[in-house]
């Protein structure tokens, strides 16, 4: 069933504010920094002509913009912040607060390269400093999905088996100003699709029923909290993929889950990938299907948790299996992604070729050529062809 | 929550013996103005350099009243204790009984005689040159501190704690109603407990050093858009406030976030074992500022975070002390009503661990830091100054640091640094005071 929809042209930003509006925030904080700075000015515009009944608050820096987010949370409302980059950094400490004490907030992050060196050019290097911060992390690739993961985010977090903080990220500038045709949903459709979660559903702080929040606890009883975060997240895989197709009922549109693939089923070879730049591989597996390779992608829309039974499924008796990262993972000399997926493919049992290709980063450009080079070369390593487990496209 | 019996406190009569001059008879004589026999006397006994006034202590438990056979005292609930002359038979009894020379026979009249505290406005007291005879109004001191103990049983802080003993002041005035705010520190041991075992009966957040205000202000700003007036304070120690999260604490008193934040100072990281902090006193030794050779504890004066916060022209800010808990009480009233912004109260809590002080020192030296100046006490509203408790005449510097460790190895050099430094903070709030004086009071100012 599709609903009734306005379609209209704007970029990842203005998606993103669309996406919060919708999803009716008690409380908006916000610290500037580029590239998502235009989505909080969009929130604040919307607030100012009436159009977000929300606290907004203009906090003196990011650990305090997702702070605030945290306290309005954890008295019972909804909230929502954004940042980028060393903004995601210097909220750290927030950061693992919201995961480890639970709270289901949501924060978009336009990604961005991680300074130093100097840059504000776009990667995919900060969503990658904070994987291990207990958070879910979905990766987008187009306005739309930005728009409509944000809609999916609350559903996931205030869900009472997960009650997670999400992440929604997607790539600062090939997305966040990147303009789009996108459909808006209904206010109406997606009020009923945020339903089943909301205020009122979990604990809160009140003075009528006191609890802690932030309980200093040692050993068993931390153990059985991080137990718990570990099940909650695991859980969320099963719960994306559901939503996926509640989401299809009710708005038309479907996203795969947490795994999305293109041209996979039949393809020897397996590109993996994350964000926008998968669609220039989608053409880019296309001019070589031309030339008679045999090449699919898998695009990650979930990074945390881990889609692994999805991929180790996707991979299995493909011929090689190439990575594309926008990111470094150092200490392992290659992108964070390649670890991750070199990790699933170990529930396969047999060795797949497998090769990284590390490029983007702080703005470099990944062109069509580049991605047809890369899906070249993971068909000749399919073929027995050795060389490099890591490959710099940009370097080249 | 538990209900709660208040003490009953009477305003009373002091004497403090020590002020009181050979030869000085002011008191008598005033109280002869008034009665036909003085009921006050004072006894000279120069071979043991003893010169006093003696006067009737009213006896929570009289034994003049348990002496008498007719019923003529009685103890009121005022507390003082009353004799009716007309059916006093002038045995001596009483007299005999009190062994504080309280009460005394009459010749003339041939009935007993005694203080009767002139209802309440003895007319010794206000002829005495010296301040050693004092009507002290006390009967009204525990009005502020009307709720509840916050604290379920059992709290695991070192025994002395002053900074407990603030928690403890603060939520008996603040009431249940709230939402307490600590960060890492000695008071998240306060706030929040340990495990599954809660410390206080109120709903409570364990924030980070980084964050406390700013946890605060989601807290707040959700509760208020949901129709509630709880209010929310944070306890939270001088490396939280002075220090790591002292940003967050200026956004939100520029924002003018409706919260009450207070700062308990007990100069250091003591939860960490004792390392310096910015509000350390000058001169102090911590783990972080040791004394040796090369160094004479820590160099820097401290940072006068009150006056920062004042500086926002913050709604309401203001200095206390464990020491003096009328004062804090009223300041806390005043913070919680206010309706527009950030309330900010810095309260001196020594901790004697940390400085090396007896175990049931804390009140006394905070007590001599308010009198030597050390720790001067005021209150700004919007930025607008004012002393609450002035110290005309300072005790010499000496007594204060004479209480604790951590001072102790400064020489008269040192100690002249320290009284420059401690002379300079309580001249700056002066200039303030003078400079941008305290408007004139809303109808909440009472004093």
């Amino acid at each position: 069933m599709t609903t009734a929809t306005d379609l209209r042209v704007m970029d990842g930003n203005k998606a993103a504010a669309m996406g919060v509006l919708l999803c009716r925030p008690d409380l908006v904080a916000s610290y500037p920094i580029s590239p998502q700075t235009p989505l909080l000015e969009a929130l604040y515009r919307a607030s100012a002509e009436g159009r977000l009944d929300a606290e907004t608050v203009e906090v003196e820096g990011e650990n305090s913009a997702l702070s605030a987010a945290i306290g309005a949370v954890a008295a019972g409302g909804r909230a929502f912040t954004a940042t980028s980059s060393m903004g995601l950094m210097f909220m750290y400490d927030a950061y693992l607060f919201a995961s480890g004490q639970r709270v289901p907030v949501v924060m978009t992050v336009a990604t961005r390269e991680q300074t130093a060196p100097h840059t504000v050019s776009s990667g995919q290097q900060d969503i990658m400093m904070v994987k291990e911060g207990g958070w879910i992390q979905i990766v987008t690739e187009s306005c739309q999905e930005i728009l409509d993961s944000i809609l999916v985010a609350y559903r996931l977090a205030e869900d009472p088996r997960i009650q997670l903080p999400v992440n929604v990220a997607y790539d600062g500038y090939y997305l966040s100003h990147l303009s789009e045709a996108v459909r808006v949903p209904e206010q109406a459709a997606v009020d009923r699709f945020l339903a089943p979660v909301g205020q009122g559903k979990r604990p809160v702080l009140s003075a009528a029923a006191p609890l802690t929040f932030g309980a200093f606890i040692t050993g068993d009883l931390y153990t059985e909290y991080r137990y718990k975060h570990c099940q909650a997240m695991q859980s969320a895989l099963d719960l994306v993929d559901a939503l996926d197709g509640e989401f299809l009922a009710a708005f038309g549109r479907e996203y795969g889950g947490s795994v999305e693939t293109y041209r996979a089923e039949d393809a020897e070879i397996l590109i993996v990938g994350m964000g926008s730049h998968c669609g220039t591989l989608q053409v880019a597996v296309d001019a070589l299907r031309a030339q008679g390779v045999s090449a699919g992608v898998a695009r990650l829309r979930m990074f945390r948790p881990f889609p692994r039974a999805r991929l180790a499924a996707l991979m299995r008796g493909r011929k090689a299996v190439g990575v594309l990262d926008r990111s470094v993972c150092f200490g392992w000399g290659s992108g964070h992604l390649f670890v991750d997926v070199k990790a699933a493919a170990a529930d396969l049992g047999g060795a797949i070729p497998m090769v990284n290709f590390i490029g983007g980063l702080a703005g470099a450009d990944l062109r069509r050529e580049m991605l047809e080079r890369a899906v070249r070369v993971t068909a000749a390593r399919a073929r027995g062809d050795q060389g490099p487990e890591v490959v710099w496209l940009n370097l080249e | 929550m538990a209900t709660l019996t208040l003490p009953v406190l009477h305003d009373t009569l002091t004497t403090e013996w020590g002020a009181c001059p050979p030869g000085c008879r002011a008191c008598v004589d005033a109280c002869a103005d008034h009665r036909a026999v003085p009921r006050i006397a004072t006894l000279d006994l120069p071979r043991v350099s003893f010169h006093g006034a003696v006067v009737c202590g009213q006896c929570g438990e009289p034994a003049c009243r348990d002496a008498c056979p007719t019923g003529a005292i009685t103890r009121e609930e005022t507390g003082v204790v009353r004799l009716d002359e007309g059916r006093c038979v002038g045995c001596g009894a009483c007299a005999v009984a009190c062994a504080w020379g309280g009460i005394t026979l009459d010749p003339q009249s041939g009935r007993a005689a005694k203080c009767d505290t002139c209802a309440g406005r003895p007319a010794c007291a206000a002829a005495c040159p010296t301040g050693t005879l004092r009507w002290v109004e006390t009967s009204g001191l525990l009005r502020h501190f009307g709720h509840p103990d916050p604290f379920t049983k059992g709290v695991s802080l070192c025994p002395g704690c002053a900074a407990e003993l603030g928690f403890r002041m603060a939520f008996r005035v603040i009431g249940p109603d709230a939402v307490v705010f600590a960060a890492p520190g000695c008071a998240c041991m306060l706030a929040c407990g340990l495990g599954t075992a809660a410390t206080t009966r109120l709903p409570s957040v364990m924030s980070l050093m980084t964050n406390v205000p700013s946890l605060m202000t989601g807290v707040a700003r959700q509760l208020k858009r949901s129709g509630a007036r709880t209010r929310c304070v944070a306890f939270a120690g001088d490396g939280t406030t002075a220090d790591v999260g002292f940003q967050p604490l200026s956004g939100a008193a520029e924002r003018g976030e409706h919260i009450v934040y207070i700062c308990y100072d007990n100069e250091g990281y003591m939860n960490t074992g004792v390392q310096r902090s910015s509000t350390t006193l000058q001169g102090a030794r911590t783990m972080t500022t040791p004394v040796g050779p090369g160094r004479a504890g820590k160099p820097q004066a401290p940072k006068d975070v009150a006056v920062l916060m004042a500086m926002h022209a913050t709604a309401y800010v203001a200095t206390a002390s464990v020491s003096h808990p009328e004062d804090f009480a009223i300041k806390l009233q005043r913070a919680l009503a206010v309706e527009d912004g950030l309330a900010y109260i810095h309260l001196y809590a020594p901790c004697h661990v940390g400085w090396q002080a007896p175990m049931d020192s804390a009140l006394e030296i905070a007590r001599l830091a308010v009198e030597t100046r050390v720790f001067p006490l005021w209150e700004a509203r919007r930025g607008r100054f004012r002393l609450t408790h002035p110290i005309p005449r300072p005790r010499p510097l000496e007594d204060f640091a004479g209480l604790m460790g951590r001072l102790r190895h400064l020489g008269p050099a040192g100690l002249e640094t320290l009284a420059r430094t401690v002379e300079e903070r309580y001249r700056r709030v002066e200039a303030l005071c003078s400079a941008l004086p305290w408007e004139a009071p809303g109808a909440d100012d009472e004093q």
